[in-house]
């Protein structure tokens, strides 16, 4: 699996005071591989460069725009529908998200959350992850499992790209 | 011919679900039921693990109540220790349950109902959501999400920022509140207790416009369930069980929740995974009742705080209960006022800043029912464990379930109101869903089951035939 260029995010403003990359990894790790998105978070462990802050949630909520408004990088880090493709995939965030934002969010909409309420959003990106199963049940396929790797890959390397150095 | 029309799936509440309404020959609402579609058996999955672990795992169940299992099931765990938590431990588990109280409730009112009370049940459903909302008014808009921002952040300083704190143990609690976290809480306070006010104010002027809709969703003679304390203040987390009926008479006081299974039933029906509680003694449905902020309000004598118990009063009717569910949003407004004054009290409480947290102990007990008034209503959690403290068996009975038939009787009301013949108006359906709303049901707690909907519409003729389905 080679790693997956990304090309050009949505920025469009930022607050003054943003900075930093923040990384948001959602999921739900009773639903199998599901919680692929916070497995990643955890194996990318404390040891980041300076101005990476991970969030693990079980979904998106609204008040979450609030961080992200504040940061001047994001990436959503989230399980994927099963669908053929065994690679983890970091894409930026285009366009707006459906609108429905209630108990849970799409990364999209939360965009536009920090956006409309909070003056800001910055650029983003979306890494998704492969999966098998979302049954109820802990733990991750081997597909999930080897698209973890190939996602921590990708957001060293995107890191990396973005000037956060160890 | 008799026709049924089905909305499938609910939107904005949580989990799998769907409307179906029954059109008599003369296209008249004969029926409405609510349907939950999805069902996953939580219960199983958990037997055999040991009985610590639960606060940790039933948090899991559903990214929108953690906090309720977390703290009913580390008081069932209290139980199987046969131990009392000491009085800082039990303080920082009612101020973490305020703290969810406050941002489930900031949720339901200012980004799952306002959408409809401001823009307008008729209004166009592309834009009848919180992107309509802060369009309409983005202060409103900003207030809700910080307001909601605040509850999560006072559980964030106790539970840490893991995905589902499992902060609450049998025992106890893991880690003290802070002084750091406690001056940060305190000093947001205001503009807390401010955007209480301001949507207090909001929904009492609309109640004025949708008078029509208070007096139709849901307004019905039930029973009302839930906690209250000593001289039966308002209540969230100890306290013993009351049922109400619809004039506030008292017909059962004092009832402890490991009797649970004495006074509740659980009826089965086989169009829905959602099973029907009901009031034992009154059998089923006539032992119908609610639970919820709505529920809460009827059941106490008062509230406990000042500015919490001038609405009440004001709230109330003067012959008794408050019946209509259109009522659970200023319920659960007022509720939220309680919770800013209550969490105000405990943070000058010197008992927060103890550090005497959690008492060590083993299995002293086989079986244990933890109780705790989740923001959607009661939360039972009921465990029986072997010598080693394995799980033999695990119920939960969830508060949406409680609530399971109230919101078909709701639907069917409204339906009755609103609908007439297959020609139907999104306004209308939306006015159906909305009885729902009033609920802020959450049915991934309450199936044990996960995941979010779309929404669908079937109109069916009573042989069968889907002569019309409507998809959004």
């Amino acid at each position: 699996m080679g790693p997956t260029e990304p090309t050009g995010p949505i920025c469009d403003q930022r607050r003054p005071e943003a900075a930093g990359l923040l990384i948001v990894a959602y999921g739900n790790d009773l639903m199998g591989d599901d919680g692929a998105g916070p497995a990643l978070a955890v194996q990318l462990g404390d040891d980041l460069p300076e101005g990476v802050r991970v969030i693990i949630r079980h979904q998106l909520t609204p008040e979450l725009a609030d961080d992200v408004s504040r940061s001047a990088h994001v990436v959503f880090v989230d399980a994927r529908v099963p669908d053929g493709n065994l690679d983890a995939v970091l894409s930026p965030l285009v366009g707006h998200g459906a609108g429905a934002i209630g108990h849970v969010c799409d990364p999209a909409s939360l965009m536009d959350i920090a956006r409309t309420v909070f003056g800001a959003a910055p650029d983003a990106w979306l890494l998704s992850l492969p999966t098998s199963s979302m049954a109820l049940g802990e733990g991750l396929s081997e597909i999930a499992a080897d698209g973890v790797q190939h996602g921590i890959s990708l957001l060293r390397q995107h890191m990396r790209s973005l000037g956060y150095t160890a | 011919m008799s026709q049924r029309i089905v909305i499938d799936p609910v939107t904005r509440i949580e989990g799998h679900a769907k409307i179906s309404i029954f059109l008599d020959d003369e296209g008249q609402v004969s029926d409405a039921r609510f349907h939950v579609t999805e069902y996953r058996g939580f219960e199983k999955f958990c037997e055999g693990r040991p009985f610590w672990e639960m606060p940790g795992i039933t948090a899991r169940i559903c990214g929108i109540c953690p906090i309720s299992h977390v703290l009913a099931s580390a008081k069932a765990g209290d139980g199987i220790l046969a131990v009392q938590i000491s009085p800082t431990a039990n303080k920082l588990r009612r101020l973490m349950n305020l703290g969810q109280i406050t941002q489930s409730h900031a949720l339901s009112f200012f980004h799952l109902s306002s959408p409809d009370f401001l823009l307008g049940f008729d209004s166009d459903p592309a834009t009848r959501n919180v992107f309509g909302l802060i369009k309409a008014d983005p202060e409103l808009a900003r207030r809700g999400i910080r307001l909601r921002q605040f509850g999560q952040d006072v559980i964030s300083y106790l539970g840490g920022s893991k995905i589902h704190p499992a902060w609450a143990t049998p025992g106890g609690v893991r880690t003290p509140l802070t002084e750091e976290a406690r001056a940060d809480i305190k000093a947001r306070l205001p503009e807390a207790f401010e955007t209480t006010r301001i949507a207090l104010d909001l929904f009492k002027k609309l109640l004025d416009k949708y008078g029509r809709e208070a007096h139709i969703f849901g307004n019905f003679p039930s029973l009302f369930m839930g906690l209250v304390g000593p001289n039966g203040v308002w209540e969230h987390h100890d306290g013993t069980l009351r049922f109400v009926d619809s004039s506030r008479n008292i017909i059962a006081d004092n009832l402890q929740a490991r009797d649970y299974q004495s006074f509740i039933g659980e009826a089965v029906e086989p169009w829905s995974y959602l099973k029907f509680p009901y009031y034992k003694p009154m059998g089923y449905p006539d032992g119908c009742y609610r639970v919820g902020p709505l529920a809460r309000l009827n059941v106490c004598d008062h509230m406990g705080t000042p500015q919490a118990d001038k609405e009440l009063s004001e709230f109330r009717s003067a012959s008794g209960a408050v019946n209509s569910s259109f009522m659970y949003h200023q319920a659960r407004l007022i509720e939220i006022l309680c919770a800013l004054e209550t969490i105000e009290i405990l943070l000058d409480d010197p008992d927060i800043m103890g550090d005497r947290l959690r008492a060590d102990a083993g299995v002293n007990q086989l079986e244990s029912v933890g109780v705790s008034e989740a923001p959607r209503g009661t939360l039972f959690h009921h465990y029986k464990v072997d010598r080693d403290g394995r799980l033999e068996f695990v119920n939960l009975i969830i508060s949406t379930g409680q609530n399971n038939v109230a919101m078909n009787r709701t639907v069917a009301q409204i339906a009755r109101h609103y609908v007439r013949g297959p020609k139907v108006e999104e306004g209308m359906l939306n006015r159906v869903e909305a009885g729902i709303r009033c609920f802020d049901p959450c049915l991934s707690c309450s199936t044990h089951a996960l995941g979010q909907m779309p929404l669908e519409v079937d109109i069916v003729s009573a042989d069968g035939e889907v002569i019309r389905r409507i998809a959004r």
